[in-house]
């Protein structure tokens, strides 16, 4: 893109700068957007409700306040609430569709507007923003891993860089099934009822789990290395293949199809969408780090290394890594902008996004079947088009500066 | 030439093997999820209406339909298992009893009197209808949790033998004290230790994939089975989105490529006047709009009453996808869809196409075409669009799947009865053979676009063809 270059920069800092803001939007959403006061004062004793969870305060005077606007301005305390003082789900019958800018009794104003459930636009946008990061971020993190240690693994060791005794080769092929059957199948009700007891328990129990499964993967190396072989010398693992037709089986299908499918197999959780939009987020990073490797592989410093007997290991990780993660960062910038994206399509549609969420996507829908109500397709839609333009202009500016 | 073909024969089993894995992978999963067939089949009554004995009833026709339905069937054709869980063991219906059965051999006990015992207590006892008719019986059972464990049913049947002793059925209770006893005995920790692959030639997957056990002819001919949630066949409603889906991408891929490609052209060619620069800057903005939005929007500004009332809010007049007549007269209801579905791969081929041409325009050979006073027009077309338009083969292929995920939320947004509608009406009822017939007929087609794009790239330029054998 031919721009000036001052204009340029300036562009991305707009893009920054709206990236912050709504990040530090999503960090502060209760604190801003909640109808629990900061601070109530009864006479006599000051509460702070929005750093506890009572749901019903209990003035000096032994009455019982609900924690909330209407009830603390009808009791008559003193209080003073977040900017917007209206909590995102909580529905209000006496509200729906307000145009912005509304006032509504007891001084509260709707500054864009409610929807059809009678809940603050303002407030939804705020809450709204955590919900996009969340699943931008994470599924993108889980992405960038994957994809990270794919593509190092088959751009350095290619088709022909690993080789293993034909032995060692078989048994550990024949040893996944062992594997999968010792540290999974025969501990699946210990790891069920971890999960039942907690994500700390089930993370400690998976850990067994995993430990096990390397322990056993470990033993067959260390056995099938002594094996006698009848074939002579050593088989190279065709990583490189492999690693391409897997990348073009994902490549091949048609992700938001079988996004939808997938998610309406699962009970609805922003969980299982982190991880599905991950699971199948991770090709074009794989794809970038492995050219890059492979670019990398032949020059000078990593022959030098190699020369100076240093671990594969290490100089997968100290060298190659620090040295080809540009390309792989700006496919995770333009990923968190596609995660976004199906992210909101998918809440836009209701599926796979638990009913008690707040997301932008959702608050658009809203606006389905009902255009009087402009506020609700303008905001969230600048919104999501705001966060997925800047995710993706700080992307380009990474990929122009490599 | 002679070499060729093994190219193209790999390209087409590849593509065969993605959809295979596919449905197995989505199959496998739709097995696992919440959702009960049964529920959606309108075999479930309200059971909690009935009384005792004939919830108990219910219970047992469900079981059998289960089974006359292959439900009960293992879900595939391999299955790794311990060694003490019996081959047979889809001969117990799914159920409560099917659980302890696979918890106990979990444990080490040997599976096979298990079974023996288990399904002689899901037979002849559990429905039999003196037990199920009985309220103490029924409620000792919940009691005692009888179906917690065997060694608590050990201890359990004596007392149910005592209330039931005037009936006529301790012998059977007597039998089914001895055969609990018997496999409670066998308890072998070792064979645990031990895992076997098994091997079912009927299990589920197959009769979805080639028929039989009432699944009809199977998914391979396209028989994917009845709806859940309208009953009729799946087949028969995708004859007749698919038609709508296919008209619809088909414009929109005539919109994104020839308009794209013409602009990015433009583009390239202007690439030093501001408003080329401009607008290749919105190719960049319009790109990253959300297509469910963009979509809103049209509907808002140009759909609308209030401000213009250009088209028509959605749906679609009843036979298009017949013919091309039909599409001429429906033009007014295409607009706006074609319109969101297309600004996307417009904006692609418009960034790629000023990219690759404004490349090519640099090359030498233009500059010697220049030199020797070749018009510039003539070098557009037959110098810079040959060399420039190579390369658009190959994100052909990305954009077939692209095509077909963004008709979900087109069609969902104007109403348009295509797939994509009724992926997403079908996602909301819970409606799994449809999603599972949309899936696979999405990969498949999003398939053989690839195996496509990769043939007509490897015809146009023999070096891929080359490299790649």
């Amino acid at each position: 893109m031919k721009i000036p270059r001052d204009i340029r920069q300036w562009i991305v800092r707009v893009a920054t700068g709206f990236l912050l803001v709504v990040v530090l939007m999503g960090l502060a959403a209760p604190w801003l957007a909640n109808d629990r006061p900061y601070y109530v004062h009864d006479g006599s004793r000051a509460y702070w409700p929005i750093f506890y969870s009572d749901k019903v305060l209990i003035t000096t005077d032994g009455r019982q306040v609900v924690c909330q606007y209407d009830a603390i301005m009808e009791a008559g305390l003193q209080a003073v609430f977040p900017p917007i003082p209206f909590s995102p789900t909580r529905p209000n019958i006496h509200s729906a569709y307000f145009k912005p800018p509304r006032a509504q009794h007891l001084g509260r104003t709707h500054w864009l507007g409610t929807d059809m459930l009678g809940r603050d636009v303002l407030a939804q946008m705020v809450h709204g923003s955590r919900t996009s990061l969340v699943v931008g971020l994470a599924s993108m993190t889980i992405a960038l891993f994957i994809g990270l240690f794919l593509g190092l693994v088959s751009g350095y060791f290619g088709n022909q860089g690993l080789r293993l005794p034909g032995a060692r080769m078989v048994c550990l092929f024949l040893g996944l099934p062992f594997i999968y059957y010792y540290a999974f199948m025969l501990r699946q009700e210990a790891l069920a009822q971890a999960l039942e007891k907690g994500p700390w328990s089930f993370a400690w129990q998976g850990l067994a789990s995993v430990g096990i499964a390397v322990a056993i993967g470990y033993a067959i190396w260390l056995l099938s290395g002594r094996l006698p072989t009848p074939w002579q010398g050593t088989r190279a693992l065709p990583l490189d293949n492999l690693l391409g037709r897997f990348i073009e089986f994902i490549d091949g299908l048609p992700l938001f199809i079988v996004l939808i499918s997938l998610s309406m197999l699962f009970t609805p959780s922003l969980f299982y969408l982190v991880l599905l939009i991950g699971f199948t987020g991770w090709i074009s990073i794989a794809r970038f780090t492995r050219a890059e490797v492979l670019k990398l592989r032949n020059s000078d410093f990593v022959m030098a290394c190699q020369v100076m007997g240093m671990s594969t290991w290490r100089i997968v990780w100290k060298h190659l890594l620090p040295n080809a993660i540009g390309p792989a960062l700006v496919a995770f910038a333009f990923g968190v902008g596609g995660a976004i994206m199906a992210e909101s399509s998918l809440s836009y549609l209701g599926i796979g996004i638990p009913a008690d969420v707040v997301s932008w996507g959702k608050l658009l829908a809203g606006a389905r079947g009902h255009f009087q109500a402009w506020w609700l397709v303008w905001f969230p839609g600048m919104a999501i088009f705001g966060l997925i333009l800047s995710v993706n202009t700080i992307g380009q500016h990474l990929k122009e500066r490599n | 030439m002679a070499r060729k073909y093994p190219y193209f024969i790999n390209r087409a089993l590849q593509s065969v093997l993605v959809v295979f894995l596919l449905s197995v992978i989505t199959f496998t999963l739709s097995l696992r999820s919440p959702i009960d067939p049964l529920a959606h089949l309108g075999a479930t009554s309200e059971a909690d209406n009935l009384n005792l004995g004939n919830r108990k009833e219910a219970e047992r026709q469900q079981q059998l339909l289960r089974q006359e339905l292959g439900l009960d069937r293992p879900p595939f054709y391999l299955k790794l298992a311990p060694s003490t869980l019996p081959y047979r063991y889809h001969e117990l219906p799914q159920g409560p009893l099917r659980d302890l059965l696979r918890m106990h051999c979990y444990q080490g006990y040997l599976g096979r009197p298990l079974l023996e015992y288990l399904k002689l207590l899901n037979d002849s006892f559990l429905f039999s209808p003196i037990v199920a008719q009985n309220q103490q019986v029924q409620t000792l059972m919940l009691e005692e949790g009888f179906f917690s464990s065997i060694a608590h049913q050990l201890r359990v049947l004596p007392k149910i033998g005592e209330l039931l002793g005037h009936e006529g059925l301790s012998n059977r209770v007597n039998r089914l004290t001895l055969l609990c006893q018997e496999a409670l005995a066998s308890k072998s920790s070792w064979r645990l230790a031990i895992p076997v692959v098994y091997f079912y030639p009927s299990n589920q997957y197959h009769h979805w994939l080639f028929g039989g056990q009432g699944r009809g002819r199977g998914a391979w001919v396209g028989d994917f089975g009845q709806s859940w949630s309208s009953g009729k066949s799946v087949f028969g409603s995708l004859r007749r989105s698919l038609p709508i889906t296919f008209v619809l991408s088909a414009l929109s891929l005539v919109v994104a490529i020839i308009g794209g490609g013409a602009f990015g052209v433009v583009l390239a060619y202007h690439h030093h006047r501001a408003w080329a620069r401009v607008a290749g800057g919105g190719l960049f903005l319009v790109y990253t709009i959300p297509s469910f939005w963009l979509a809103t929007l049209l509907l808002l500004c140009f759909a609308n009453p209030d401000v213009l009332h250009w088209f028509p809010p959605g749906g679609l007049p009843f036979g298009v996808g017949r013919g091309l007549g039909d599409i001429m007269g429906a033009w007014p209801y295409l607009v706006l869809p074609v319109a969101s579905l297309s600004y996307g791969g417009f904006c692609m081929v418009g960034r790629f196409m000023r990219a690759s041409v404004s490349e090519t325009l640099h090359e030498p050979y233009v500059f010697a075409a220049r030199a020797k006073g070749i018009g510039e027009g003539r070098i557009l077309v037959s110098h810079v669009l040959p060399n420039a338009l190579l390369p658009l083969i190959t994100i052909m292929g990305g954009i077939l799947p692209a095509l077909f995920s963004g008709s979900v939320i087109t069609e969902t947004i104007f109403s348009i009865p295509g797939m994509g509608y009724l992926l997403f009406g079908a996602t909301l009822s819970n409606d799994i053979p449809t999603v599972m017939a949309i899936l696979s007929i999405s990969a498949l087609l999003s398939a053989l676009g690839y195996l496509l794009c990769d043939v007509v790239y490897a015809l146009v330029d023999p070096r891929i063809r080359l490299s790649k054998l």
